[in-house]
Formats: structure tokens, sequence, C-alpha cells
């Protein structure tokens, strides 16, 4: 009956195909990028725009989860994440405890933000909410620029160095920290999505009706996508203070929201592995390779040319973004494979005319 | 003294009111023919006053004695003319093109725009600062009801102009075919279309008009600026957006009033507290918001289900 | 009134609790089959093996087919290679024909051509010989080597099969034992939560004597009264309908006096009818008589300007629709269908009806961000049921499609099939034959009555199709304008005038 059931059930095939596997295959080969750099293979400047990457890469998860997901649009992404970086730069700097404390009270405050927006989004729908986020990013950064006690205003927060559990973490060490969370991010993602919670999500983006007659409250599940969201971005500004050790309020602009929201489009809004190929291509491209070339670093705003027509580029003929393009690659190959052998066939064998 | 603060602070956010209005009518333009909302508004309106300070320096070069009034006169001419063909070149090259689009799709791609333009100024202009003079400096002084107040020469132009060019716009919308046109689009597209509206010649001109009206608000709003970036324009725009929800998107009317109340009340604010005004004043739009999400003009319509 | 609510909402959980108990054991039973399938079937394949290496010592019936086997193969090969022969050859004939003295080069290459293939035909030959060889030599084997082999093989045999029976039967008793401590384990579980129940429903019966008590004197109190005001005329009314749906068993639900207004229009007017349970209950009108805005109320979509809407819940309590949230109503058995096809396109069709299950999943946020064994069971539970249902309404091929792009009768179907997640006590239907040619409408019909047959629940449903509504409805009601024309059997409103009036136009 079964005949190949050797081949379905064997351990390693369920390893293989489990789908964590591919996020922890992402992470050591991340991983190899910090070990490299520790060889002297590769500049600190390429590691160091890795683990921006990486950064970044964690947040727009928590975007694409809100954006193809909820079918939320925010461009309060930026404010978010400076707030993760100011309170970690305050409770490191000012109140001097450890980054545990900085990590609890950042999650407890996105939990209120989110909260707070995500009520809002019940009032407000579709593209006002898109504004009314970017306001309230606006009212993040004026705040950041002039409460000067608590953020060090238009100079910067900084701090000298890193200590955990009595040791001093440089960056080279805190990349691993980075890892090990942009993994960890993956799977709960995934977990989301692939659990009634996304579908949840996916129904309220559809239709609101279905979804409400289907017992799902839009209340909750809108609440949750900005709590979800918005924590990502509170950790990812964590780790950006910690891996950086610096937070200016220009850093947390409109055009970083706008550019993470480039990332998920250009990967594919509903794709984990096209997010990460989006921001590879939006951030690693441009931290990596232009901001070491000197033509762009006399013309420092020339690389948001390409992330513009990339995103224009894909919305106008794309929609799917790199995660269709890889899924159509793939069947291309295979059309293409099946082809060649017909053509290969034709020319050795000819027609049948033999039997 | 309390009544000469007042007036003299009215007087002062007319400025920046008129500005913010030229910018939001053109938003509302926009979104009440093509249903998205225009984020590239600031960033043509900013590239076009960079072809206003370029072309305003090569008339100066061509034209031997020319006077500095009519080198910037026939410049923000030339701005003008260059957002007018931008916002066309948008509209029937990029939207009318788009395969797969929707509302979230033409947002996203105006998001793009804004940051092709944010690329495109260091390349096309340089990096070195640039400056758009005042078209007349100076002040005028005046007494009213025995009080003093003063107001800039400029500002006053300006303040002229843009009541011109507003009122001139709704008289369009009012009397004429376009703005007949503009108002069946808004109301429905499709039923527009069937009866005979030719909406793509319809939101082509709204997206030109809007670029216009854009270039001509950051032509006045340069000088007080100072130098030139492509972020320029970057308050203005939130804050048109803002205005136009406050008014409500239903009208062309509200979003206008919106946008004399915010600068007004940012103005007041910042008599109390200059730092904070911007929070103070966006965290009560946002409340106002929160309590009529349809603004202040606007009007309800029951979802269908 | 809200310790009522707080309970129900608890009598709720419980009972969804007692359906999971209910239709865990088939997906358990199922699940342990499948597997006992799997070891016997690798038991079988090892058997197979090692008969067939002793059977090719002793049996010539094996040769006979393995020789036709290899010889087919030979066949093949020579057909393969001299199509290849050929096609080269032709090739070479090609590229001849430009060429000066092309006739001879062409004769010399069709000479070299049937060379190759006379070598082809003697390879085969050779190959066949060599087959044949190999079975004489089996053939002369000592015939006492034979006989001995056939008898270990003919031991084996039987060995292999008690072998593979024993397997078979422990399996199934160790599966029918595990299955009856699980039954055991449930049916405790479900003793225990019945006690709960009884003890909570207890507490709910006393709490409702208790209030009906209080609404008797109420009432009596303003009967009595000579003058009423308004606001005491609408709660005389409620109370006295209160009153006749506690006694009559039959009622499942009640409009009363129902009104929507949209600004100045009046959608619904006044609307009263009651809907029995286990029928099909058709609600007909012309066009913008109000028919969805009832539907809308019914399950809050829409707040009513006006009037109550009563139903008997899981428990046989009358409550006011209006007091429950929109999304908590299909936690009243209430489920409906929509006007133009409303699933969720980017899902697969399986997954559409998991979120037509979303109501019953108890497993918290947390649950599901950790992916713990709760919801990896839950999730088992629900796929089953969702395969039986696709299966019922013939829908299983479409099972992992994703929703957009499929046929608009699918569509409806896949929609009726959400509604039967949740098990429903009453199903609203928003024109489920729109849009289907006469054949679906005919089908149509069928599923709507083996589901009510099957789920024991009732239908409510406005249609336009007037012959599948006399067809299948038990009674009807005709509004028009928001306001009610006639109810009654099929046959009565055909006969009603002022419904032919309203359809028609007459004078």
């Amino acid at each position: 009956m079964n005949t190949n059931f050797n081949k379905k059930h064997t351990f390693l095939n369920k390893i293989v195909t489990h789908p964590y596997f591919g996020f922890i295959l992402a992470g050591l080969l991340l991983m190899t990028v910090q070990l490299l750099e520790y060889q002297g293979i590769i500049g600190v400047t390429y590691a160091r725009a890795f683990g921006l990457t990486i950064i970044y890469f964690i947040i727009s998860l928590g975007f694409s989860l809100l954006l193809g997901y909820a079918g939320l649009a925010s461009l309060g992404t930026s404010g978010f994440i400076g707030l993760g970086a100011y309170i970690t730069g305050y409770v490191l700097k000012t109140l001097e405890l450890p980054l545990i404390v900085a990590l609890l009270l950042t999650l407890v405050i996105a939990i209120v933000i989110g909260t707070i927006v995500g009520f809002i989004s019940l009032r407000i729908e579709g593209m006002y909410l898109a504004i009314i986020t970017l306001g309230l990013s606006e009212i993040l950064n004026e705040i950041f620029k002039n409460a000067v006690k608590f953020t060090n205003g238009v100079n910067g927060l900084k701090l000298s160095s890193l200590t955990m559990f009595n040791t001093i973490i440089t960056h080279r060490e805190f990349y691993f920290v980075l890892v090990f969370v942009m993994v960890l991010a993956m799977i709960l993602t995934i977990n989301i999505i692939s659990s009634p919670t996304g579908r949840a999500m996916l129904a309220m983006k559809n239709s609101t009706s279905a979804a409400q007659a289907m017992g799902i409250s839009i209340l909750k599940y809108r609440l949750l996508a900005f709590v979800i969201a918005t924590i990502y971005a509170a950790v990812g500004g964590l780790l950006y203070f910690g891996y950086w050790l610096t937070s200016n309020p220009e850093t947390w602009s409109i055009s970083l929201s706008l550019s993470i929201l480039a990332a998920v489009i250009v990967g594919g809004a509903k794709s984990i592995w096209g997010v990460l190929a989006g921001t590879f291509l939006m951030f690693g491209i441009d931290l990596a390779v232009f901001k070491q070339m000197d033509f762009f670093q006399k013309y420092q705003d020339v690389p948001y040319l390409f992330s513009g027509l990339l995103i224009i580029l894909v919305v106008m003929f794309y929609p799917g973004g790199l995660s269709k393009l890889g899924v159509d690659i793939k069947t291309f190959i295979k059309k293409t494979f099946v082809k060649v052998r017909g053509l290969y066939h034709n020319w050795r064998y000819g027609k049948d005319d033999i039997r | 003294m309390v009544i000469q603060i007042i007036i003299q602070i009215l007087l002062d956010t007319l400025m920046p009111a008129v500005i913010l209005m030229l910018a939001t009518l053109g938003i509302v333009l926009i979104f009440k023919t093509s249903y998205t909302t225009n984020f590239a508004q600031g960033s043509i309106a900013a590239l076009a006053v960079y072809v206003v300070s370029s072309a305003s320096a090569l008339f100066a070069s061509i034209i031997p004695g020319i006077s500095p009034v009519m080198q910037l006169i026939l410049g923000i001419i030339v701005g003008i003319i260059a957002a007018f063909l931008f916002g066309l070149f948008i509209d029937t090259m990029i939207l009318r093109k788009s395969k797969y689009i929707n509302a979230g799709g033409k947002q996203m791609i105006t998001m793009g725009i804004v940051l092709i333009i944010t690329g495109l100024v260091p390349l096309i202009f340089g990096t070195l600062s640039r400056t758009v003079p005042k078209i007349v400096y100076g002040n005028i002084d005046f007494t009213l009801f025995g009080l003093d107040f003063w107001i800039t020469k400029h500002n006053l132009i300006s303040i002229i102009i843009a009541t011109v060019v507003i009122s001139v716009i709704f008289i369009m919308l009012r009397f004429t075919k376009w703005g007949l046109g503009v108002r069946a689009t808004a109301s429905n597209e499709l039923v527009a279309s069937m009866m005979g509206v030719n909406t793509h010649f319809i939101t082509a001109m709204s997206w030109s008009i809007a670029g216009a009206l854009g270039a001509l608000s950051a032509s006045l709003y340069a000088p007080i600026y100072g130098n030139l970036s492509s972020a320029m324009m970057t308050n203005i725009q939130i804050n048109g957006f803002l205005a136009s929800i406050l008014g409500g998107f239903g009208t062309f009317f509200g979003p206008v009033v919106g946008s004399y109340i915010i600068p007004t009340i940012t103005g007041m604010v910042a008599y109390v507290s200059a730092l904070w005004k911007n929070v103070i004043v966006y965290g009560l739009i946002l409340i106002i918001i929160l309590i009529k999400p349809i603004g202040l003009f606007g009007k309800k319509v029951q979802k269908k289900v | 009134m809200k310790n009522n609510y707080l309970i129900r909402t608890r009598l709720n959980k419980i009972n969804d609790q007692l359906s999971i108990l209910k239709t865990s054991p088939a997906i358990v039973k199922n699940k342990w089959i499948s597997e006992n399938q799997l070891k016997l079937d690798k038991l079988k394949t090892t058997q197979s093996v090692k008969l067939n290496q002793l059977r090719k010592t002793f049996d010539e019936t094996y040769f006979i087919t393995e020789k036709e086997e290899k010889i087919k193969k030979l066949d093949d090969k020579v057909y393969w290679k001299s199509r290849e022969y050929k096609q080269s050859l032709t090739r070479q004939l090609k590229r001849v024909s430009k060429s000066a003295d092309s006739d001879n080069k062409a004769v010399i290459h069709q000479k070299k051509y049937e060379e190759k293939l006379t070598k082809l035909q003697d390879w085969r030959k050779l190959q066949e010989e060599s087959i044949n060889l190999n079975i004489v030599n089996v053939e002369q084997l000592d015939k006492s080597v034979k006989a001995t082999a056939k008898t270990e093989y003919d031991r084996l045999k039987v060995e292999f099969d008690r072998e593979f029976q024993i397997m078979e039967t422990s399996l199934k008793n160790k599966t029918e034992e595990r299955l009856n401590s699980y039954l055991k384990t449930n049916q405790n579980k479900i003793l225990k939560i019945d006690k709960q129940l009884t003890k909570i429903q207890n507490e709910l019966q006393s709490n409702l004597n208790l209030e009906k008590e209080n609404n008797l004197k109420l009432l009596n109190e303003l009967n009595n009264k000579p003058s009423l005001t308004e606001n005491e005329t609408i709660k005389k009314n409620t109370l006295t309908a209160l009153e006749e749906l506690q006694s009559n068993r039959d009622i499942l639900l009640r409009l009363q006096d129902l009104s929507m207004k949209f600004g100045g229009l009046k959608a619904v007017d006044h609307l009263s009818f009651d809907v029995k349970k286990g029928e099909i209950f058709g609600l007909i009108g012309p066009n913008g008589a109000g028919k969805t805005t009832v539907f809308n109320c019914i399950t809050q979509f829409y707040k009513a300007s006006e009037g109550q809407i009563f139903y008997r819940d899981n428990f046989n309590e009358i409550i006011d629709l209006q007091n429950i949230m929109v999304h908590n109503v299909i936690k009243e058995g209430i489920v409906r269908t929509f006007q133009n096809v409303e699933l969720i396109w980017e899902l697969s069709v399986l997954d559409n009806l998991l979120v037509g299950a979303h109501s019953r999943y108890r497993s918290n946020f947390f649950v599901q961000l950790l992916h713990l064994p709760k919801l990896k069971r839950e999730e088992e539970i629900y796929r089953y049921k969702a395969t039986e249902i696709l299966k019922m309404l013939n829908l299983l091929p479409y099972k992992d499609f994703p929703a957009y792009g499929l046929p608009y009768g699918i569509l409806k179907r896949i929609e009726l099939a959400r509604t039967l997640m949740t098990d429903p006590k009453l199903i609203i239907l928003d024109e489920p034959a729109a849009g289907l040619n006469d054949l679906e409408s005919v089908e149509l019909a069928k599923t709507i009555r083996l589901i009510r047959d099957k789920y024991q629940c009732t239908i409510f449903l406005v249609e336009h199709d007037m012959g599948l509504v006399m067809d299948i409805c038990d009674r009807i009601c005709a509004i028009s304008f928001g306001k009610k024309l006639a109810i009654g059997t099929p046959k009565e409103i055909q006969q009603s005038k002022i419904v032919q009036e309203s359809y028609l136009g007459g004078e």
C-alpha cells in the first residue's frame, strides 16, 4: 500500500522539513560572519552592517505581521524603535541597572503603546491610520529631541561600554545575541502565522464582517497585532542600543519607517524568507556596499533612490515581492528543465515512426 | 495687552496657515480623485523649489540686467510648471501603468516617490546649500485700535497670492466643467466614467494642479525655512495630512479650515511653551480625531455588510 | 442579569469542552489505525523481500515472469537505439545533400545504418540466448535441492503469515485497549463536567426563577396601571413576550416590533415574527424590502433602533440578542453567510473552514505562540471535522486550493460548509442561490435539507429564487418596505393577494 514510507518518515527527513530547521540554519550561517570577522577575513564595517541588518530584520518581521497579516498600515515604526533604544539607554546609563531590567521595561512600555495604537486603529482605518501613526511617530521624535533630561537631546545618548553579568560585552559578542534573538523571533513569528491567531488576522484583513461573524473579535486582534509589532520594534531598539551604544533622534525619522516598509513590500509581506531577503536587499546592500563607497559618502541620500525605484517597480509589476520571485523562479526552472529534456529527446531520437 | 498679543499671533500664523492650505488643497484634490493619500506631495514641492532656485540663477545669467524680483518670479513660474508636469508624469506614467493597483498600492508608490526624490535631489542639484530669497524684504508696521502690529512684506504678499489662488481653485471646483468632473469622480469614479466624465483627464489634472499648488506653497515657504533640503516640506506635509483628517476628507472645505486651525493653535501654544508646541498640538489633534474620526466637517457613512 | 450572562459564558465554555471530548475519540482512533497500518506494511515488505529471494532458487514460474520482464527491457533498449540510429541517419543525409556527390555519400550512410541495425539485432539475440541459458541452468538443478527449497519456502510463508496475523491482532487489541482506556478517561471527564454542568444549570435556573417571579410582579403592576408611558409599554410588551416564550418551547427566534432607521429612511418597520425550532424559514420581499437589514440586526452588525430580538440559547433560556457583541453571536449557535461571498481569499479552503471554527479554540495566545501540544491536538480535531464536512458537501478535491479563483458555485458551498464548523443551532443564509444555475440550485435545496436533518438545526434564509423558496421552506414571511405583508406556508403565501400585489404591482 504505502510503499515509500521509508523515505517519508526517516528521522533526518523529519528534521530537514521542519520549519525551524531553516531558521536555525540561517542563524548559524549569520554567526559565521562574525567568526570570519574574528579571523580578520571580513572587515569590521561589514560585520557591523550585518548586525544592523539583523536588527532591522527583526523589526521588519513584526511589521510584516502587522501589514501582511492584520492588514494595518503603520508609519510609526521608527518612533517605537527609538522608544526602545532610549528606554534601554536611560536604564543602562542613568539608572545603571542591568540589561534585563531594560528589557522588562521596554516590553511593558511596548505593550502599553501598542494597546494605545491598537485602540486608535479601531476608530480610524486604512490610509488614515498610516497618517495618524505618522503623527504619533512625530510626537515621539519631538520628545526625543526635547526631553533633554532623559535623551540628551539632539546630541544623542551615548554609553561607553555595555556590561552584562559583570563582564564587558563588546559589539562582537553582542552580535551572537542578535542572531539568537533573530532566530527566536523567526520561530515565534511562524508559530503565530500558522496558528488560529494568524488565520484570524488574515480573516480580519480580508473581510471584517466575515471575521466578526466567525467570532473573531476585531478589538482583540487589532490590539494583538499592534502589541506584537510594537514589541518587535521596541526590542529592535533595545538591540540597537546594545549593539551601537548610541541613539540619535535623527536616526528615528520617517525615512527609517519608510525603508522598513520598503523592505517588507519588496520582500513580500507574507513570507518570513521574503522579509529576510527584502531587509538584506534594502539595508544590507546599503550598509555594506553603498556606505563604503566614496561616491555615496559624498551623496549620502542617493541609496534611497534605489529603494524608491524598487518599491515602485515591485508595486507596479510584481506585487508578491521577492518571495513570489523565489516561487516563480522555482517553477520556471522546473518548467524549463522539462522543456529542455523534451528538446534534447527530440534531437537525439527524432520522431517516433518505428513502432 | 492680551488682545494685542493674540491678534499679533493670529497675524503671524496667517502665513504658515496659507502655506499649509495650499499644500492641503493638493492632498485633498488627489485624495478625492485617486482615493489615495499622496505622501509625495511635500517631496514634489521640495523638488520644485530646487528647480526654482536653479531656474532663477539661470535667468540671472542669460538675461542681463534682470531685477532679482523678476528672476525669482520667473523661477517660481518655471518651478510651478515643472511640478505640474511631474504630477502629470506620476499619474499618467506610473499610476495608470500599474497592473495590479489598489489604494494601498498607490500609497506605497507615493512613498517610493518620496525616497526617489530624496535620492535624486543631491544627484541633480549637488550637495551645496542653496536658499531662495524673499520676494520683498522689510516689515510693515501699522496701528489698529491704538495698538501696534507688524507683518513682513513677504508674508503679506504670500498671503495675498495664496488667498487668490485658493479662491480661484474653489471657484473652478464650483463653476467649471473640470470642477464638476472632480466632484463626480470623488463621489464614484466608476459611475462618473460611465456617465461620460473623462476620469483619466480629471485625475491627471488633479495630480498636476496638486503638484503646482505644492510648488507654490514651497516657493513661498522656502525663504522662511532657510537652506533647502528634500525634507523641508515634511512637517508641512504631516500637518497637511492631520489637517485633512481634522477637517474631514469628505469635503474640500473641511481640510482648508483644518489647515487654518492647526498653525493658529500651534502659534498660540508656542507662546506658552515653544519647546513642546508640536507635541501638545499633535496630541490635541489625535484626541479630537479619536473622538470624531470623520473629522470636524465630515459626513458619516453607514458601512454596508 | 449580568450574573446570568457570566454563568452562560461559563456554560458555553463547558459545552465546547464536551463537544471536543466527544469528537476526539474518533480522531484518535483513526490516527492509531493508520499508525498500525504503517507497521503492518513495513512487516509485509520485509517478509516479501525474504520470500522472493528464496523463490528464485526453485520456482520456474518466477523465472518465466522474470524472463518476460528482461526481454521487454531488451526490446525497449533496441527500440530506442534504433530510433537514435535513424535520427542520426536523417541528420547525416541532410548534411550530405548539400555537398556535390551527395548520392554516393548517401548510399554509404545508408549502408552504415543498416550495418548498425543488423549489429543491434545480433546483440539482442545474444542477450536473449544468455537469458534462456540462465533459466535452463536453473531447470537442470537437482530436484532434491529444489524440493527442500520449496518446503522451506512453504514453511516460511506459513510462518510469516502467522507472524503477520499475530501482529495484526495484537496491534488491534492494543489499540482497542488504548481506545477503551481513552474512552473511560473521557467518560470520567464527561461525567465530571456533566456534574458541573448540572450544578451551574441549577444555579442559573434558580436565578431565572427569581427573575421570572420579579417579571410577573412587574407585569401585574403594569397591567393594573391605568395609563402607561412609552417606556412602560415597551417594558410591558417585552415582559408578555418573555412570558409566552417561556411556555412555548417551539419558538427559537422571535423578532418583536423590530425597527431600523437609516437617517430618515425606515428600512425595517415594526416587524415581528417567530422562527420555530427545526424548520426552514424563508424571508422574501422585493428588492430593498429590508431583508438583509433584518439579518444584520439579528447578527448584531447593525444595532436595531427599536424592538427586541429574543432567542432561545443553548440552555433553553430566552435571551435578547441585542445584549450580545457581534463576535459573540456565533457562540450562541447563530452562524450566517453573506450575500456577496465573504471568504478569506488568501487562505486555502480547509483553512477557511478552520477560521469558521475559531470561536471553538480553547488554547490561549501563549499556547499558540509556543505551539504547545494542546494546540496541536485541537488543530487535529478541527482538521478532521473540516475534512468530514468537506466530504459531505463534495468539496474534498478542493481542500488545499486557495479560495481565490474557485468557481462561484463552489465558493457558495464553501461558505455553507464554514457555517457547519461550530455545530450551529440557527443558520442564516443570505441569498444562497444567487448566481447559481438551475442544476446547482436543485443541489443546494438537497444540501440544505440534508444539513437541517443531519445537524438538527434551524435554517433561516433570504432568497429571490421563488422556486427554491417554495420548494424547501416550511414557512415563509413576505415583507415589503420593512413591513410584514403575510406569513404562512408556501401555499398560503402563493395565494395571498397582498403578496401578489406587492410583487406584480397590481392595483
